[in-house]
């Protein structure tokens, strides 16, 4: 199971603001690309699951199971950073023909295919805990975007599964009428006969539900009401807090046992070595 | 009278426009989805730098719908519906996707933004594409420590997106949208205006 939208659930991460759980959740995963050793990803990863455990009621076990198709991936972006590092080296691991290892190479790779690993895990606890409909809301109420703006993030919304019946009753007619083949090329073939179509089948349908709304006055009132609107209440305010807390003391951490390896002491050393 | 609550720049956007965004903007974010898996599972193929050959499709909505409804803020509107839609579908990219979308959107805008969003020839969609690849690489720069691989990589990782930009972004959305205004959906839309 690749993709998993939002599940409905009761933890304190679903309730939470959306907007706020964006912002958060962001800092979580830009923190460690400011350090070049492996510990900080490593540790980051960890506060992933137990922030999934505790605070999304989500089992570890299943997000490391969502993740396991993409540890190829990691595994190529490990092997990539690590044969093609610029950095200071000192100590040669292996020499196979033009092939150089370097301890520190091989470091900064495991560095970043975890730091990969934490974008999709936090990736992964936004989406599952995020209504769609609620950030789009919070992006009206708290990030303060036009409402017509926010708007037209819910009618995206609404048009996913139109689209995607669009798209089936393109390949039934298709099918009708014999022009379905297998093979590369023929599906190669079949993005542009059926691109166009579901194209501009769905800016009708765009046109006409504008059109409606127009015709309902959609834009002209000063203030809208929301069925469901979304408020920053002070358990947002403290989880944001709490996490640059936690943050500061996972990075203090590290740094007492000496495994923090900081983005600008790397660029400090690849400029003295220059 | 009084003034709309809307700020300016987006008040001028007429309905149909905004929701003729949405839906191309969708359409796109469930082709990325599908794009995203062969793209992962066709690097082990051509290769981390290779592969980027394929990388300048994601940058096509910021040209084309731009193209279509020719307003300020349509490039970054239009990237960011089709990282939304990605993330309403359960992308594994999530967040990273999500910013990923509005930085190369604003590449893009900052294009249109030079001619005021007034140039839309072929050439304009070509440069707006390829500053929408540079841009993203700046981001993935920060994301993924570009700065202490191989200099000789770190200048494979830029250039081959450029070419795979400005074909299967620029070309292209120049392409999909002369398509579209011929089957004639798109008359009340600026670009059959003129």
């Amino acid at each position: 199971m690749i993709f998993r939208s939002y599940t409905e659930g009761n933890s304190f991460l679903h309730r939470m603001n959306p907007a706020m759980k964006l912002l958060t959740l962001s800092l979580f995963l830009m923190v460690p690309t400011l350090f070049l050793d492996p510990a900080t990803p490593l540790a980051f990863l960890l506060l992933s699951l137990l922030l999934a455990l505790i605070l999304g009621r989500i089992s570890p076990f299943k997000l490391l199971h969502q993740m396991a198709p993409f540890f190829v991936v990691m595994l190529g972006i490990c092997v990539f950073s690590s044969l093609f590092y610029g950095g200071p080296k000192s100590e040669l691991l292996l020499h196979l023909g033009p092939v150089t290892v370097y301890r520190e190479g091989v470091a900064f790779g495991l560095s970043i295919g975890l730091r990969f690993l934490c974008v999709l895990s936090y990736s992964s606890i936004f989406v599952r805990t995020t209504d769609p409909t609620l950030l789009a809301s919070s992006l009206i109420h708290q990030v303060h975007l036009p409402y017509r703006i926010g708007y037209t993030v819910l009618t995206a919304y609404r048009f996913i599964p139109i689209l995607q019946w669009e798209l089936s009753n393109i390949r039934d007619a298709h099918k009708i009428r014999g022009g379905y083949r297998e093979g590369i090329w023929a599906r190669l073939g079949r993005i542009r006969r059926y691109g166009i179509p579901l194209l501009s089948n769905g800016i009708r349908r765009a046109e006409r539900m504008a059109i409606s709304m127009d015709a309902r006055g959609f834009g002209t009132a000063l203030k809208r009401t929301y069925y469901r609107p979304t408020s920053l209440r002070t358990s947002d305010v403290l989880f944001l807090i709490g996490s640059v807390l936690v943050i500061v003391c996972t990075l203090i951490g590290l740094n007492r046992f000496g495994l923090l390896r900081g983005f600008l002491a790397g660029v400090a050393e690849s400029l003295v070595e220059h | 009278m009084k003034k709309n609550i809307n700020d300016k720049s987006w008040a001028r956007w007429t309905t149909v426009e905004l929701i003729v965004t949405a839906v191309i903007s969708v359409a796109f974010g469930l082709l990325f989805m599908a794009y995203s898996l062969l793209y992962v599972a066709l690097v082990p193929v051509f290769g981390q730098v290779g592969i980027m050959i394929f990388l300048g499709l994601y940058y096509i909505i910021g040209v084309l719908v731009p193209y279509i409804v020719r307003r300020p803020g349509a490039a970054i509107l239009a990237s960011f519906l089709a990282a939304l839609t990605e993330l309403a579908v359960g992308t594994p990219f999530g967040i990273a996707a999500l910013w990923a979308g509005l930085v190369q959107g604003a590449g893009a805008e900052a294009v249109f933004a030079v001619s005021r969003w007034r140039n839309y020839r072929w050439y304009t969609l070509i440069l707006a594409a390829i500053v929408s690849g540079i841009f993203a690489f700046g981001y993935e720069y920060i994301l993924f420590s570009y700065g202490s691989l191989e200099p000789v990589v770190r200048i494979g990782l830029f250039l081959v997106r450029i070419p795979s930009a400005a074909v299967l972004a620029g070309l292209l959305g120049k392409v999909i949208g002369d398509a579209l205004a011929r089957t004639g959906v798109l008359r009340s839309l600026r670009i059959s205006k003129r």
